[in-house]
């Protein structure tokens, strides 16, 4: 497929490894990927606080930039900004082939679930991970079935796309608990967004996994810096890292 | 200066050891809750159902409080109508002085804490005893409750020994639920046995009877109803529903829901008084028609009041009901009143996290309508922490990619320069429990243009 | 205090669009109803009482009377010591052991049991005995609450009550305790007929 990779500006300029990974992931399934340039945001550091005037001027020019490549899809790594990017291109006052895009975005896992299934046999990767189920994905945008609900579980996203690398073992912190990033919430609210970190880090070393995977580098920016300030023993990986490996 | 959420639950989300314990507590009752609700085949069915059932009602309203009051009346009770909080105190208090009456056993009703009923009735020479037992703990205690459902959860055993022992008598030093539950039930049996009017709430009002339901496990509410010849009931008015099936519903889904019982030990439906007595019924605005003019505020009131999504919030179980400026906690609270708090800071309580609207019985939006309030305040420029000044310049520096491109590369460099003591103060909140995260060398679209977009992927 | 009137004067339009009732059909239980009462009545804490019989539940009344209890029995053929036209007023009741009562109906997914008001001489009988011991036909038992409400159709100019087990708490660090203001226990007699 033709692709646009949609870049959020925190792994642009803080996470670049999670872009690189993705693209060469995409590129490595035979997929034709570009990077149009002239991205900035999706503007939900502004949108979550309910700043949605102040915000428009950056989507509308993140809008601009991915117009200027036609493409099948746009594919990001970051499941909080392909939601936010959706809920605020469709809120704001933009024209009408801005709008259009909305169909387009997909979060990596998704687009590798719903859109376009990895085929060919993957290189075994002989770790324990354990996943993180970020809110947004989750919740909002379905990778999962969140635990609140009365239904049978599965239906992970996440699960079924690692399940599909040899010798991996998957496992999960015992609840979806919210790992406390929550945007500016982290400093906001800084003493509750440390603890609930630590928990969900607690959570995770649990499982007995040497490695946590996720699908949102904001959470995984929050949970990293706990890891590290503790000295755990975990790797913070995105899902680009091991399928990179993989292939 | 008002103080800000995060200021508020600081001592209490610090106490490691103590908020481990209040949280631990409130997700054992997210854990029945959940056993319940997968227990029950058509349980998210159920829950849409209950969310266009109170639709319905919220859409219907005048028709439906109209055939409600009409189908009282003619049951003999008599209803009242309380455009505010001060109507709603006046006209129970009236009641009261009416008849003489001086004691009064109340069940729990998160109305009447709306209205501060209570020292409002005090201050007439007329006493109040919460019957229900964790009511009753903080009315001795002199504090506010911590939670809907459960308001003394954040109280230990021994603490509630020492007030027992205080005010009850109770041994010195004795702790055991039992033991102090089994006090409480003498000393409040004497208060049923000599008061001389009740009040409860109501949790359902069944438009097509012209009866109101009231649910408790300790069989307080019907204690207090049905021993004066006097008994007040008070409501908010979007409590209607339209049919009994409609009240099989709610009654299904409510213990479930808040504390992960199949039911309260009692539903007890009143639709006449016994001969030679009286029921009363207030129905409440209060402020609820105003807010239900709002369409992104009006689904507040499909709330049955479980308290589902307050067990589940993790904000809440680590920062403690007493945190929340609003006598209603978490996101239910935040929903309600979230735009409305002294230092603007309640509606950023909450990650966005969505537990709680997956978990709600009704479906009540309940954080879309959290991020509502902070629409509202952004736009009445009422913004906490700091957010009034620095937000216009986010916006500013991340609509150009060229000025993000330049603030980040020199963010990067101090960063790289930095040392980390330095940094970590400069962290601000950020760095209290965390490292910030190691400096790449150079942004994604710089390697991407040094690669000319051609990665070695292939 | 407001009138009807202006209370309904001061109604703002509410910006819900108008939504349908939606269907309130909901299933059946999917196990036989008497086996999931008896798991559920013992699961909110109530006791499946030995008998079910009416000469059986009467003996057990005598064998309270004969321990010198205070029973208030409002079921026909069994006997009580508290003679019910006698009972004037709610806090008469304040020194029974025993209420006995009738119920109407049982409903299985909570063990709860549907009492009528006007089965009782006052409304207190059930809440302020000590103990509370219901006769309940097995064949009245339904599956759901939602049964339940179909089966009594209307409530309009009555009181009752759906009783669950016995009074209880949790409100001390959610330790749960058995007997709270209500009845400390319930025990329901199913009888067979």
């Amino acid at each position: 497929m033709k692709l646009s990779l949609f870049v959020p500006c925190l792994v642009n300029h803080l996470f670049p490894h999670i872009a690189i990974d993705t693209l060469q992931v995409l590129e490595k399934l035979g997929h034709q990927v570009s990077y149009p340039r002239g991205q900035t945001c999706c503007g939900q550091m502004m949108t979550n606080s309910g700043c949605i005037e102040i915000a428009e001027p950056a989507v509308a020019a993140l809008c601009e930039a991915l117009l200027r490549e036609p493409c099948d899809a746009i594919v990001a790594p970051a499941a909080s900004c392909v939601f936010a990017a959706k809920e605020n291109i469709e809120r704001m006052n933009l024209p009408g082939e801005a709008k259009a895009l909305v169909d387009k975005f997909y979060e990596l896992t998704e687009f590798l679930h719903d859109v376009a299934p990895i085929q060919r046999e993957l290189k075994p990767i002989r770790r324990v991970v354990s996943m993180q189920m970020s809110c947004h994905g989750l919740r909002m945008l379905g990778l999962g079935t969140s635990s609140e609900l009365a239904l049978p579980p599965g239906g992970n996203k996440l699960h079924a796309i690692l399940s599909r690398i040899p010798e991996l073992t998957i496992t999960q912190p015992a609840r979806d608990e919210c790992c406390g990033f929550g945007g500016t919430f982290a400093v906001d609210e800084s003493d509750i967004s440390g603890k609930m970190a630590r928990d969900k880090i607690e959570q995770h070393v649990a499982t007995g996994a040497d490695a946590i995977v996720g699908y949102d580098p904001s959470c995984m920016m929050s949970l990293g810096g706990v890891v590290s300030r503790n000295h755990v023993q975990l790797e913070v990986l995105h899902l680009c890292a091991l399928l990179n490996q993989a292939l | 200066m008002a103080i800000t959420h995060a200021k508020n639950a600081a001592s209490f989300v610090n106490n490691e050891a103590r908020v481990n314990w209040h949280s631990a507590a409130l997700l054992a009752l997210r854990d029945k809750r959940d056993l319940q609700a997968k227990s029950v085949d058509e349980w998210e069915r159920m829950r849409e159902a209950a969310s266009q059932m109170k639709l319905h009602v919220l859409s219907h309203l005048p028709a439906l409080l109209e055939e409600f009051s009409a189908r009282c009346e003619s049951n003999g009770i008599i209803v009242h109508w309380a455009r505010t909080a001060m109507e709603h105190n006046a006209i129970v208090a009236d009641i009261l002085q009416q008849r003489g009456r001086k004691k009064l056993v109340k069940s729990k009703s998160m109305l009447t804490e709306e209205c501060h009923l209570v020292p409002y009735l005090e201050e007439r020479g007329i006493e109040c005893i919460e019957t229900d037992l964790g009511e009753r703990i903080l009315q001795l205690r002199g504090d506010p409750p911590s939670h809907i459902v459960v308001p003394a959860i954040h109280l230990k055993k021994e603490e509630i020994g020492e007030l027992f022992h205080e005010r009850l008598g109770t041994e010195d030093g004795a702790s055991d639920p039992t033991y102090l539950t089994q006090a409480a039930r003498e000393s409040l049996r004497d208060d049923f046995l000599t008061a001389d009017a009740a009040m409860t709430g109501v949790n359902m009002a069944i438009a097509s009877e012209g009866a109101f339901v009231v649910c408790t496990n300790e069989g307080n509410a019907d204690m207090g109803a049905h021993l004066p010849d006097l008994h007040i009931a008070v409501m908010g008015m979007e409590k209607i529903v339209p049919d009994t099936a409609s009240a099989a519903l709610l009654m299904r889904m409510l213990a479930r829901s808040a504390v992960g019982q199949p039911s309260t030990s009692y539903n007890s439906i009143f639709a006449a008084p016994r001969p030679g007595t009286e029921i009363h019924l207030v129905i409440v605005d209060n402020g609820r028609s105003r807010r239900m003019s709002d369409r992104r505020h009006a689904e507040i009131y499909k709330c049955i009041r479980c308290g589902a999504c307050i067990n589940t919030c993790p904000v809440y179980r680590r920062s403690g009901g007493h945190s929340y400026d609003y006598f209603i906690p978490g996101p239910i609270g935040l929903a309600i009143s979230g735009d409305n708090s002294e230092a603007n800071s309640e509606a950023w309580a909450c990650t966005l996290c969505g537990s709680c609207s997956a978990i709600c019985p009704v479906k009540v939006p309940l954080y879309q309508t959290i991020a509502y309030h902070r629409e509202q305040l952004a736009h009445h420029k009422h913004l906490p922490y700091g957010k009034n000044t620095y937000m216009p310049l986010v916006g500013m520096v991340m609509k150009s990619p060229r000025r993000m491109a330049l603030a980040m590369w020199l963010a990067r460099l101090g960063m790289r320069l930095s040392p980390k003591p330095l940094l970590h103060r400069l962290g601000g909140g950020w760095t209290k429990s965390r490292d910030l995260p190691p400096p790449p060398r150079e942004s994604f679209e710089a390697w991407y243009r040094k690669h000319g977009g051609v990665s070695d992927g292939h | 205090m407001a009138t009807r009137a202006e209370f309904f004067a001061g109604l703002s339009p509410c910006a819900i669009e108008p939504v349908a009732m939606p269907s309130l059909d909901f299933s059946a239980l999917d196990a036989p109803v008497l086996q999931v009462f008896r798991q559920m009545l013992a699961a909110v804490g109530g006791i499946a009482g030995a008998g079910s019989t009416l000469p059986e539940v009467d003996q057990f009344a005598r064998s309270l009377l004969d321990g010198g209890s205070h029973v208030l029995s409002l079921v026909d053929g069994v006997t009580g010591s508290i003679d019910t036209s006698t009972v004037h007023s709610p806090r008469q009741l304040a020194h029974v052991d025993y209420t006995i009562a009738p119920a109407r109906l049982g409903v299985a997914e909570n063990g709860s049991v549907w009492i009528d008001g006007r089965d009782l001489p006052q409304r207190s009988a059930v809440f302020i005995c000590e103990h509370l011991l219901v006769t309940c036909h097995a064949a009245s038992v339904v599956g759901t609450l939602s049964d339940a409400m179909r089966q009594l159709g209307s409530v309009a100019g009555n009181w009752g009550a759906f009783i669950s087990g016995p009074s209880k708490t949790a409100d001390i660090e959610q330790s749960l305790v058995i007997g709270a203001h209500g009845a400390r226990s319930c025990t329901v007699f199913l009888l067979a007929d």
